[in-house]
């Protein structure tokens, strides 16, 4: 029996268009879930607000506001504060319902990682050409004050750098959640590989100290994933600065 | 958040910086190594590409991270 067959995707709805598979996915399923979550997150932290907040407005205020004193001196507008509160929403109530038993998040798969990112790689190049002009956006790949020598090898490395961004930034995603969900399916499989009362202790203590740390690698590569994002948005839209 | 401090979590994953872009570039190196039947050249270049790019984000998150 293979165990990691748990992470894969298992088609639901059956569903193609034109010829391209649509399939609805449990995974694409659990990521409706979070955003019906999040919907409902955040509906109920600002339905009654006051100034003296209650507990859950508190809570909502603070994950908003924690997480835009990250975002802020980067992007340096607060019209990107929606998109990436909602983007990072999404990564951490998608990695966060992989805790549930039985349930695969939908960034255990390379597919939603690699989604996210080139939007994200889209984004930085048009934001990019929009907010400097195309001939400055381009020039800001030359570094100045170099030999022009160098500028052969620089540039095209400078070019194939921000080509590489949006597959480090989803490898990065994918295998931290992948390679937890992995471990914990193995830590339980010894039971099973062994079929022995004796492993059963060891391997439920583990799987409970691996579970904890998940939570935290779920928070730590949501935050990571947005605060690349914004660095990467923030480095085009400010091209001066970098 | 001080200026300085903003290439902290980019400083967490310099790793998976040069391990993706050499493990990229030489898969680009090896399709196009059995696409022109030069094998393994074409891999070879891509993986000293790789290393290159790698270790040139490095440099740059670096030297913005000790400016």
């Amino acid at each position: 029996m293979n165990i990691f067959s748990h992470l894969s995707d298992r088609i639901i709805v059956p569903l193609k268009i034109a010829g391209i598979d649509i399939s609805i996915t449990n995974e694409i399923i659990v990521m409706w879930v979070a955003i019906f979550f999040i919907i409902l997150f955040f509906y109920f932290g600002s339905k009654k607000t006051s100034i003296i907040p209650n507990r859950f407005q508190n809570l909502v205020e603070m994950y908003v506001l924690t997480l835009w004193e990250n975002i802020e001196p980067i992007v340096q507008s607060r019209a990107w504060l929606p998109f990436f509160c909602g983007l990072f929403s999404l990564i951490l109530f998608c990695n966060l319902l992989g805790g549930i038993p039985g349930i695969v998040p939908p960034t255990v798969n390379i597919n939603f990682t690699a989604t996210l990112a080139l939007c994200i790689f889209l984004i930085t190049q048009i934001v990019g050409i929009k907010q400097n002009g195309i001939k400055k956006y381009f020039l800001s790949f030359v570094p100045l004050d170099v030999p022009f020598w160098i500028l052969i090898f620089i540039v095209p490395m400078e070019i194939l750098s921000q080509l590489i961004r949006p597959f480090s930034l989803s490898i990065r995603l994918f295998a931290n959640i992948f390679a937890g969900h992995a471990v914990t399916l193995t830590i339980i499989g010894l039971i099973f590989v062994f079929k022995s009362y004796w492993v059963l202790p060891g391997s439920l203590i583990g799987h409970v100290f691996i579970s904890a740390f998940e939570v935290f690698v779920a928070f730590i590569q949501a935050f990571i994933f947005t605060f690349l994002s914004a660095f990467y948005i923030g480095s085009s839209l400010n091209l001066e600065e970098h | 958040m001080p200026r300085k401090d903003i290439s902290l979590f980019e400083g967490v994953s310099l790793g998976i910086e040069i391990a993706a872009s050499v493990f990229l570039l030489s898969f680009l190196g090896y399709k196009a190594d059995r696409l022109f039947q030069t094998s393994p050249w074409l891999m070879v270049v891509g993986v000293v590409l790789g290393a290159a790019v790698g270790m040139w984000n490095v440099y740059k998150i670096s030297v913005r991270k000790f400016k």
